[in-house]
């Protein structure tokens, strides 16, 4: 038999004992405990390695070590990769880092086990003096090359390809040295987000995070409405475990997106930065606040948040894209200036199987803010659209409703509903950054951009603003898995479409003005479905983008065709 | 035209030939328990996939498996789902192989092998999955999904929270771009129907 032969046979019989009965099934028979130890490895635990591999007067091995019956090892010992199988007796602590340690019924620990990246085995007759603990995740430690242990670099995730960042450790603090690009828009052009961010675990269980970024605006704004530098900074403390909680402050000069925020931020920054299309509008926010989130579940997770802020208009500027650079971009809305102590209370509740691309289960999630102002200076609205707001002494109550059930109808089929609603509740009216519209594209893919925006002035602002109290939509959708492999290979990259997905979808809604007066709907009431907008449409969703073709049902507007990077909902 | 029509043969061949080389999952019952077994095929055979494990790129095969149940003129009923992944990995420095097996609730399982075709021979074995039989009477199958990439869950969380625009500007459009480049794959498979009771 070979050695990698032997060697496997040996990792499998080191292996967990449940594996013994089946080394190689999967039983889900097997209870769920919490009993079991976190997969990530805790700093703290890490930094106990390292400090007793490396301390000097600890006993290092590597590779597969067998201390044979009869024989003592005395003092600190430590391995680092490989099998460790006891018949002898060591007198002290014992670490391994990314193996396993196996105690026959002769073997003896007097002192203390951890294993990282790996098991503890003990026979019948073995004997652990100390506390044995094991990690089965593997340990991110490597030797340098003077053989001292020391962490690994993090492997490079995603979004580091198009980031930089830096991490130091020292104890059980971590600090990062991060540089971002932020979302492309006509505000700011491409914001650049640079800065560190510090994590000190205190223990297991309890850890503080801070974040201070800088954010540099590349595009200069002439018109003066908002600075070349702005900034954002959080720090919390969180207690984990099953039912964790965050408390913490924020603060930040930021630019920041209206209420009404159509597509995914990453396809409106494509828009802007491709086809000079920004699909949303954007203010200056200065605030400062205190939050908390509470994971009560799994699935359900509450947040609260204080916040006072100073708002003001912005100017689109002369921003980059990559076509249609002669045309103007789109004016950003003026919006109601002022100072603002914001309330918010959010819930979620989610129990999709798969959170980028679920199939199955519920996705809930309401947020309700109350907004509250003593220096207001609004917009100069007709009565039509919004009675005058006080200076002083505003007031509101606004929600956002997000209903989604993913429903399997088969191993390739699948019925996905949603209900989308939101706007103003009581209280004074919306401030024009909180108010909404109907919008196409996203979610009425049959309809062009704020179908529906409430501007009922003889002449419409060209800047096109949301302008509705309310909004409400109801979304259907019929996936099926197309067998079909329309793609090739060229190197590592496969090219074209592996078993798309076919999509026929309905979508039908409406934003109104609420209240007395023509025009309106009243405020316990929708409006007339009769007065809703609805299109049918299909598409091809092949998992990283997906195509779509809709057309109205009630209005004469031409298909409209539509690209997305990810499912509609 | 005709040199339209002979690049289309070509390319359809093309992707026939690659599709002979692509990972293939397959559910099978064993006789008398009707207990489901997985089996992954082509991993190893498929350059995608051994150029990225070479590379020490981690490869994460993430498997779903249904047990449906057949209903007379309308829609089956997803009875259970089940989910667990295996990790590949490879420690550059010490050709060391690592298999972890991921079942929720469960602590991860991890084996290590030296070469990759002792690997290649533990991935290839069809996995037995127990406790996920049918409780009632009634005609079943399996469905069994595997999606494989070289994307951690992490990362798939970074991805997800990117794209619904947390603000902390963590990637931008480029990464969403970058990712097509990616190699990504599914394959799907069903078992044999089988009757539980009376049916």
């Amino acid at each position: 038999m070979t050695r990698t032969g032997l060697l496997t046979i040996g990792t499998l019989l080191l292996a967990w004992p449940a594996a013994a009965q089946d080394p190689i099934g999967i039983d889900f028979s097997r209870p769920a405990t919490d009993t079991i130890p976190r997969r990530e490895i805790p700093d703290s635990i890490l930094s106990r390695a390292i400090a007793h591999y490396n301390a000097p007067g600890t006993t290092r091995v590597s590779g597969n070590v067998e201390l044979p019956a009869g024989n003592v090892w005395r003092g600190r010992q430590a391995l680092h990769r490989g099998q460790f199988r006891i018949d002898g007796r060591v007198e002290g602590d014992l670490v391994v880092i990314n193996g396993d340690v196996r105690i026959t019924p002769s073997g003896v620990v007097t002192g203390d086990i951890l294993v990282l990246g790996g098991r503890i085995l003990v026979d019948d007759g073995g004997t652990v003096g100390g506390t044995p603990l094991e990690y089965a995740i593997p340990a991110p430690l490597t030797l340098s090359p003077d053989g001292m242990l020391m962490r690994q670099s993090a492997r490079r995730a995603l979004s580091d390809y198009t980031s930089a960042s830096r991490s130091f450790t020292w104890r059980n603090t971590v600090t990062t040295l991060h540089l971002d690009p932020g979302n492309y828009n006509r505000v700011e052009g491409l914001p650049i987000e640079l800065g560190p961010s510090l994590v000190w675990y205190r223990d297991d269980q309890t850890r503080l995070t801070m974040d201070l970024t800088g954010i540099i605006r590349t595009s200069a704004d002439p018109t003066g409405s908002r600075g070349r530098l702005g900034w954002r900074g959080r720090a919390a403390v969180v207690h984990g475990g099953p039912r964790s909680i965050t408390f913490g402050v924020r603060a930040g000069s930021v630019i920041a997106p209206v209420a009404d925020q159509p597509y995914q931020m990453v396809e409106s920054g494509l828009g802007a930065f491709l086809f000079r299309r920004d699909f949303r509008d954007w203010y200056a926010m200065r605030s400062f606040g205190l939050f908390t989130d509470i994971t009560l579940s799994p699935k359900l997770q509450l947040s609260l948040g204080v916040d006072r802020s100073r708002e003001e208009t912005v100017n689109a500027v002369d921003a980059f894209s990559v076509l249609l650079g002669s045309e103007e971009w789109r004016p950003n809305p003026l919006i109601d200036d002022g100072r603002f102590l914001t309330q918010s209370l959010g819930a979620t509740y989610d129990t999709r199987d798969d959170r980028r691309r679920p199939t199955s289960g519920w996705h809930i999630r309401g947020v309700l803010h109350r907004v509250q102002s003593n220096s207001l200076t609004p917009v100069s609205l007709p009565q039509e659209i919004r009675p005058g707001l006080p200076t002083t002494g505003y007031d509101a109550l606004d929600i956002d409703v997000d209903v989604r059930r993913y429903q399997r109808l088969g191993p390739d089929q699948s019925l996905h509903l949603r209900l989308l609603g939101g706007g103003w509740l009581s209280g004074n009216s919306l401030t024009i950054q909180r108010r909404r519209a109907l919008n196409g594209g996203d979610p009425m893919a049959g309809y062009g951009f704020r179908a529906i925006n409430c501007d009922r002035r003889r002449r419409p602002d060209p800047a096109q603003p949301a302008l509705c109290d309310r909004q409400l939509i109801v979304q259907a959708e019929y996936r099926r898995t197309l067998g079909i492999d329309l793609s090739t290979r060229i190197g590592n990259t496969t090219l074209g479409l592996q078993r798309p997905e076919l999509v026929l979808f309905a979508d039908a809604g409406s934003a109104w003005l609420a209240g007395d007066g023509a025009g309106r709907v009243p405020s316990g009431r929708i409006q007339s479905i009769a007065e809703w907008r609805s299109d049918i449409g299909v598409g091809l969703d092949a998992g990283s983008f997906g195509i779509y073709v809709a057309r109205s049902l009630v209005d004469s507007e031409p298909f409209r065709f539509g690209f997305r990077l990810s499912p509609r909902f | 035209m005709r040199r339209a029509f002979l690049l289309a043969l070509l390319l359809l061949g093309a992707a026939s030939a690659v599709s002979a080389q692509r990972i293939r999952v397959e559910a099978t019952l064993e006789n008398g328990t009707n207990r489901p077994r997985v089996r992954t095929i082509n991993l190893f055979d498929d350059p995608q996939w051994k150029e990225a494990i070479a590379a020490s790129y981690p490869i994460r095969l993430n498997y779903q498996l249904d047990l449906w149940r057949s209903r007379s003129g309308w829609f089956p009923d997803n009875v259970t789902t089940r989910r667990w992944a295996f990790v590949i990995s490879r420690q550059a420095v010490l050709d060391v192989y690592t298999l972890t097996t991921i079942v929720a609730g469960q602590e991860p399982r991890a084996e290590q092998f030296s070469s990759l075709d002792d690997l290649r021979l533990r991935v290839e074995l069809p996995v037995p999955i127990s406790g996920v039989g049918a409780t009632r009477n009634g005609s079943f199958w399996y469905a069994v999904k595997l999606g494989i990439s070289t994307l951690s869950a992490e990362e798939f969380a970074d991805f997800e929270r990117y794209l619904q625009g947390s603000g902390n500007g963590g990637g931008g459009i480029a990464s969403t771009l970058m990712r097509w480049a990616l190699p990504t794959g599914t394959a799907t498979a069903e078992t044999p129907r089988f009757v539980r009771g009376g049916g």
